[in-house]
């Protein structure tokens, strides 16, 4: 631990020594998402199964909707190895994003006793909801074994795939975490938004089958090139690749805001909160 | 070496609205602030304060004076408004015990839990694990969830932690307050032991005698200010003859209440037999206790009131409950004024502190801790014109004589 410090009302934002500190605490953050973890699971009857349920029932609604009713075209991907793919990423960002607004408010007995990087509570979070991905992940292998999906090197860039949807999503988590604190209207907001981003992002359908003249607003959308990248290393779907990085790029500078935002808010938390 | 450096700070809050809130409470705050300059005031102005290492510093003064604020500063819970503070060397704060303990992990989990929060590594608690379970005596409930934990158990799982806290600073709000007093001391001394070249502490307690006891400076803070920093003795009874000069019988003015206000106890007054208003009273003189009300409501239902009379140094020594003597008050109008009849005065000389609470139907209306401060005079108690000679103390009527 930083052995002195000092505290000056006129301090400037300092990112790098936040993200240091952060670092320093590493044992406070794994201990707070096991917390999570543990608290989630052990309260349940059906425990973990909850973190399957969950994506099944999205899973059946959506194959239903839309390659049952209506027959989107996956490229000749199997439907359901399709919207899985789609899935595990939007879900995650949805659980990240969805926990993170009263995350704050949640902890106000810690935050009001005691000082630690606040940054920490909203990063546990996200960095306990990826037990979800994991199962929804080991799920996909499951079906791509059964469907005999070829495994090569493109599916190593899954791994950067998913530290950047960590990285956005947390982003996001912590914007919405910062503004819950302030406006309580988020708390009901977010679902609101997260349900229109349901639809608006290409869980069960392709990005390519999107007309042209709109293409651009699925480039709005930060978890647009993450989904499609995420197809790109399982099944080389071809992917537009101005609208990946116009997607890629809104969410990486989004998120360095959030951070930004929250660290500037982090003086006042435990006087607003 | 200094431990602690404190340059002109300042913590200013708004009165009444607060940030916070949602979108349209929000508006409402910033169209008022653009018309009406907002009441703000505040709770620590100009604070200049050295702290060498290995000090134990008493942190005093009434309620709302700025103790809790002045460590959540130094402790990096809130910032000044203005202002600088400086910390050398690694700080705990124990503002509250067990934080952060979840009730559905167990004890095990909790203190690892309890630990990094309080800025341990994970490496540091397996190696004082052990130590910290033998000094709580809890080895056979490690994999209990604590919800099952009764408070004292819960109270020394975390002390145990606490009192293996190695930090050169150690900040305390009130936690001596909870829990049994002999494991108290246990962990207290084990906190000053651990750090042989001398650990700095700084205590804010209202135990005046604890902090006797336990430090060697007070620092004295009233309303956001300091008003005197020396030896502890000295600044103890500074504050115990400054602060008296203050608190007057008339309580309108107070705003440390507690309840939901549909009452207020307006003024608190000592009358002899005939009503007289008595500025003190004499030991076994025939009193009454006044309590003049003061509510909005025409008619009061199922009054309670009880008064807790205490010493200065928070030891109690009576309570007037109508509850236990006469029952509730089943109905009085909202300006009446409550009288509490004692014969015979029971306490010995000294001066003393009146809590005052009144409840009206189950419901909490007001309660002011520190209420009214009052001496007692020597007096006539056991009608023989002498008196005994000590001080503070409950006189009760008796008899000695030879066995027959």
């Amino acid at each position: 631990m930083k052995t002195s410090y000092t505290i000056d009302a006129n301090a400037r934002i300092n990112l790098l020594a936040t993200w240091r500190e952060c670092w320093q605490r590493r044992d406070l953050i794994r201990m707070l998402s096991l917390r999570d973890v543990k608290v989630r699971y052990t309260q349940t009857v059906l425990g973990m199964l909850w973190a399957v349920i969950n994506p099944l029932v999205s899973l059946l609604l959506l194959l239903f909707v839309f390659h049952v009713v209506v027959k989107v075209d996956t490229g000749g991907v199997p439907p359901i190895l399709f919207t899985v793919s789609g899935l595990c990423a939007w879900n995650y960002f949805a659980k990240v994003v969805g926990e993170s607004g009263l995350s704050i408010v949640g902890a106000q007995e810690l935050v009001k006793k005691i000082y630690f990087p606040r940054l920490i509570i909203p990063i546990s979070k996200a960095l306990g909801a990826l037990i979800d991905l994991f199962i929804v992940l080991l799920f996909l292998a499951i079906l791509l074994i059964v469907y005999r999906y070829p495994v090569d090197t493109h599916t190593l860039l899954l791994i950067p795939c998913i530290l950047l949807l960590f990285f956005i999503a947390s982003g996001f988590g912590i914007w919405v975490a910062a503004l819950t604190i302030r406006f309580r209207d988020f708390h009901y907001i977010v679902p609101v938004a997260l349900r229109i981003g349901m639809f608006i992002s290409p869980i069960a359908f392709n990005t390519n089958i999107v007309p042209t003249e709109y293409k651009w607003l699925m480039g709005l959308n930060p978890l647009t090139g993450i989904i499609d990248a995420f197809r790109y290393a399982l099944f080389q779907t071809p992917f537009d690749s101005s609208i990946m990085l116009m997607s890629l790029g809104i969410g990486v500078v989004f998120s360095i805001g959030g951070l930004y935002y929250f660290v500037s808010m982090e003086k006042y938390i435990a006087d607003i909160v | 070496m200094e431990a602690i450096r404190i340059e002109d700070a300042w913590k200013t809050f708004r009165r009444g609205k607060t940030k916070r809130g949602d979108l349209r409470q929000n508006f409402s705050y910033w169209w008022d602030s653009l018309w009406n300059s907002t009441e703000e005031f505040n709770a620590l102005e100009a604070i200049n304060l050295q702290i060498e290492q290995g000090e134990i510093i008493g942190l005093l003064g009434p309620n709302g004076a700025g103790k809790s604020t002045l460590l959540k500063l130094l402790s990096r819970i809130t910032y000044p408004t203005k202002g600088r503070l400086t910390v050398n060397g690694t700080l705990s704060s124990l503002l509250e015990v067990g934080i952060g303990f979840h009730p559905e992990l167990t004890g095990r989990d909790n203190i690892y839990l309890n630990g990094v929060i309080h800025g341990m590594s994970r490496k540091e608690i397996d190696k004082k694990f052990d130590s910290i379970v033998a000094f709580s005596g809890l080895e056979d409930y490690l994999d209990t969830p604590i919800k099952r934990f009764s408070s004292g158990m819960y109270v020394r799982l975390a002390f145990s932690v606490a009192a293996h806290l190695d930090s050169d600073i150690l900040l305390l709000d009130e936690v001596l307050g909870v829990g049994d007093l002999e494991f108290k001391r246990k962990s207290l001394a084990k906190l000053k032991e651990t750090v042989v070249d001398g650990r700095t502490i700084i205590i804010v307690s209202h135990q005046l005698e604890v902090l006797k006891e336990l430090c060697d400076k007070g620092v004295y803070l009233d309303q956001g200010r300091i008003k005197q920093v020396g030896k502890i003795d000295e600044v103890i009874d500074f504050y115990v003859n400054d602060h008296e000069v203050k608190t007057g019988p008339d309580l309108s003015h107070r705003k440390d209440r507690q309840g939901n206000g549909k009452v207020m106890i307006a003024a608190i007054r000592f009358t002899d037999q005939s009503g007289q208003y008595i500025p003190e009273v004499h030991s076994g003189q025939y009193v009454k206790i006044q309590i003049q009300l003061s509510s909005t409501e025409p008619v009061l239902h199922n009054l309670e009131i009880r008064l807790d009379v205490l010493d200065k140094m928070g030891q109690q020594w009576l309570v007037f409950s109508n509850n236990v003597s006469d029952g509730m008050i089943e109905s009085a109008n909202g300006q009446s004024v409550l009288e509490c009849t004692i014969p015979k005065f029971p306490l010995a000389a000294g001066h003393y502190i009146m809590n005052v609470s009144l409840n009206e139907n189950k419901q909490r209306s007001d309660l002011i801790q520190d209420a009214f401060r009052f001496t007692v005079l020597p007096g006539n108690f056991y009608s023989t014109g002498r008196t005994p000679d000590f001080s503070k103390g409950v006189l009760t009527e008796y008899h000695w004589g030879v066995k027959k």
